[in-house]
């Protein structure tokens, strides 16, 4: 009798333990890599989880995962402003495994450990880097594949990923960037460079590149409108000047043939 | 062996009067509407000409038709990759002055014009842009040899002729022409097919006719540059392209083609041929003087018990078989050779065919005559009318109509062929002439007969389908059977009460 009380609380327990520990290897894959192995976070880019107050409701960290934040948010006295890139690929059964597993986390720590060494970037391999002169070492396609930052690049760079030029300053400095680029959260770009990822030196490379240019004065984006005006216009004309020459020299049928000798 | 069924249509020229008749009743059929004006489907081309479009056989300029090279059967108009360059930019497309720019007359005209001294007229106005123009073209402006010689001398199967030949072509006393008249040839490897770009042209498994989907088509225009025959028009108000139907559904009823059944000159046989479209390749790949015998080679015997068990493996109703055995298509074209494919060198193996005309009289020997009397103007042969016929014969190659001339059009300039037709309908001509009106034959005349190859019989035959065919005789067309391909999706008998109500799908430009 009393074992089988006891045997459906016992399965609750299993399961969220199970749930638990689930709920760690899923934060392994899809949190980690911004908000750190122990959910530390970085101090003035990404904030903690552990021991942040907020993760103990749940319905607010399975919004948070699946439909990600943006904006103002002070944890701990520290003011951050990034984005959090939503994730639906995480069904909420999984977000609702990694706010569990968070929950646990608060309690025991406390105290997040200082964020690990970094390593120093090179700006200069980081513009290399983000033009393609310098091939990624694990061949992903270059940053102005996608992205822009203005004033670099005569035409500017694509504009299927965001605007990088304050980049810097949306996802958490150098450091921040830094872990994102070697795990990035965004779909597209952790599909594009899904199996080719970036090295850590390439990423505080480029994050180091990055953080330069949002401290320069960034060109208007006009300029660009203009300059790919220009451009156009230009292959415009050239294409235009080639289909009249073929015209011109396409031979004569005798329909024009006849009329320009009656004419005469 | 892979047996198909065929309607083609014959052409003999030796009949055509060039009343036009046949294009006036495709015109009102067909293309009478916006955007059609320009198109004349069936088209009748006073040749030595220029024809419609002026100058189609031109392929350096109009790239129609397909080119064989080092194995290789490509498209003369562009290879794969060249087409995509082209989607937007085709120098090789006819630009309507090609055709002509059609115009009707301001009629109201010759009611509304204020009084004055003259006769009012009507003005010339262009059907497309409804302006005041004056015509400087017409898809027959050179008919009969009429508005300029520049049209005749620049016939472009005029070459190879002898200079001295082509020079008494047009002179007062050697003038000579001919009528062809053209409607798409519904090929076997039809260029128009194999250019489109969106594969919205297609051939019908049952009777060959070759058609434009025009749901699907995205007016690229490939199939009218590709057409050798440049028998694929624009329409520029519905935005798609159009061509000869073959008449379909006429066919379908039963009826002859609008434009044979009204000819004036009884000039057009409508029949089934079996083809193994198995051979099709091969029959497209061999050098030019040989294109003839390669397609005649594929039309198969509808007699063969071989063929008639393939064509039953195939699906082919025994009606269709019965109407391929009667086929006057088949008897001009297979068994008496009399008859040819128009431009055979373009390679898309057109399914109508042609029996060339005989030519008038015999001036080129009257010509010869004159010189060695060293005299001026003309002089007639001094022999009698009766015998002259005997003399064309003998010098067929100093035929006033150019022998060269007709294997230019029909052979790949293989005069071999052409000779022996010409030779078979001439000693059928003098049998039946001296029949008729000498009320004999005599040993002469058989005598060529033996030489052209001919039996009695067989001469018989000939004179009674060229001359004196009854309407069935003229076109045996097969039961088509829509009852059974009706009966797929709707009930037969309540299909043909509503048939040719209303539009299914309006042509809509985009579409
Ligand atoms: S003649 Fe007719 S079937 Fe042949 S290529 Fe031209 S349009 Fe196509
Ligand atoms: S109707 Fe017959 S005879 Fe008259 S032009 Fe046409 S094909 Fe020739």
């Amino acid at each position: 009798m009393k074992g089988k009380r006891f045997f459906p609380l016992a399965l609750l327990l299993a399961l969220s333990v199970a749930l638990a520990q689930d709920g760690k290897a899923l934060y392994g894959q899809y949190c980690a890599a911004c908000h750190g192995p122990e959910a530390q976070g970085i101090p003035g880019a990404i904030p903690p989880l552990a021991g942040n107050p907020r993760v103990q409701e749940e319905a607010y960290v399975v919004k948070a995962v699946r439909e990600g934040i943006s904006g103002p948010l002070e944890v701990g006295g520290v003011s951050y402003s990034g984005v959090m890139p939503p994730m639906p690929q995480v069904s909420e059964a999984q977000a609702r495994a990694i706010a569990q597993y968070l929950k646990g986390l608060s309690g025991a720590q406390a105290e997040a450990p200082a964020p690990a060494p970094q390593v120093q970037g090179d700006p200069a391999l980081g513009r290399a880097l983000y033009l393609g002169q310098k091939a990624l070492q694990n061949g992903g396609a270059p940053c102005q594949a996608c992205h822009t930052v203005a004033g670099v690049g005569f035409l500017g760079g694509g504009s299927l990923g965001r605007d990088l030029t304050d980049a810097a300053k949306r996802l958490g400095g150098e450091a921040g960037l830094s872990a994102l680029l070697q795990n990035p959260a965004f779909p597209v770009m952790r599909e594009a460079y899904k199996g080719r990822p970036l090295t850590e030196a390439e990423a505080a490379a480029l994050a180091a590149f990055l953080v330069q240019v949002s401290n320069e004065v960034p060109r208007p984006a006009s300029l660009y409108l203009g300059r790919y005006l220009v451009a156009g216009m230009v292959f415009l004309s050239i294409l235009l000047l080639y289909q009249a020459i073929l015209w011109q020299l396409r031979p004569k049928s005798l329909a024009e043939r006849i009329q320009s000798q009656l004419r005469r | 062996m892979k047996v198909r069924t065929h309607m083609s249509m014959l052409f003999h020229l030796d009949k055509c009067i060039g009343c036009h008749t046949c294009s006036i009743a495709c015109k009102n059929i067909w293309t009478d509407r916006k955007g059609a004006e320009y198109m004349w489907w069936n088209n009748v081309e006073t040749r030595p000409g220029a024809g419609y479009p002026t100058g189609w056989e031109d392929q350096d300029r109009f790239k129609g038709g397909w080119e064989y090279k080092d194995g290789h059967l490509d498209l003369r108009l562009h290879s794969r990759t060249q087409g995509l360059f082209r989607l937007f930019f085709n120098p090789a497309l006819p630009s309507i002055d090609d055709y002509y720019d059609p115009y009707t007359f301001r009629y109201s005209d010759l009611f509304t014009s204020p009084e004055g001294e003259d006769q009012p007229t009507a003005v010339p106005v262009s059907m497309i842009t409804g302006e005041v123009m004056t015509p400087a073209s017409g898809p027959n402006w050179d008919d009969d040899l009429g508005g300029s010689p520049l049209y005749a001398q620049n016939d472009p199967n005029l070459k190879g002729l002898d200079p001295g030949v082509r020079a008494q072509l047009s002179e007062i006393e050697g003038v000579v022409f001919q009528y062809l008249p053209r409607i798409c040839n519904h090929c076997l490897n039809p260029g128009c097919v194999a250019a489109c770009p969106t594969g919205a042209i297609y051939k019908r498994a049952e009777d060959g006719v070759v058609l434009v989907n025009e749901n699907k088509c995205k007016a690229w225009r490939m199939c009218v540059a590709a057409c050798p025959y440049k028998k694929v028009y624009y329409n520029w108000a519905t935005g798609k392209s159009e061509k000869c139907i073959l008449c379909f559904p006429r066919l379908e009823t039963g009826q002859a083609p609008a434009c044979a059944h009204s000819c004036v000159g009884r000039i057009r046989y409508m029949g089934v041929l079996l083809y193994d479209a198995d051979r099709i390749p091969e029959a497209a790949m061999v050098p030019d003087d040989q294109l003839v015998e390669s397609q005649l080679g594929i039309i198969l015997d509808p007699f063969d018990p071989e063929v008639i068990a393939a064509a039953k493996a195939e699906g082919i109703d025994d009606g269709w078989i019965k109407a391929a055995q009667n086929s006057p298509i088949y008897k001009f074209v297979k068994v008496w050779r009399l008859a040819f494919p128009l431009h055979p060198e373009y390679r898309t193996l057109a399914m109508m065919f042609y029996v060339p005309p005989l030519s008038p009289v015999v001036s080129t020997l009257e010509k010869a005559l004159r010189a060695s009397q060293g005299k001026e103007g003309l002089v007639r042969l001094d022999i009698p009318e009766t015998d002259l016929d005997f003399e064309v014969y003998e010098s067929l190659e100093r035929a006033r109509m150019p022998v060269k001339y007709l294997a230019n059009l029909f052979t790949a300039g293989n005069e071999s062929l052409v000779v022996p037709a010409l030779k078979k309908m001439l000693a059928v001509r003098i049998l039946k002439r001296q029949e008729s009106l000498e009320g004999g034959v005599t040993e002469k005349a058989l005598r060529v007969l033996q030489d052209a190859g001919l039996t009695l019989e067989e001469a018989e035959a000939i004179y009674r389908l060229t001359t004196l065919p009854t309407l069935e005789e003229r076109f045996v067309l097969p039961p088509y059977h829509r009852e059974m391909a009706a009966e797929v999706w709707k009930d037969p008998l309540a299909h043909k009460g509503e048939t040719g109500f209303g539009y299914i799908q309006p042509p809509l430009r985009g579409e």
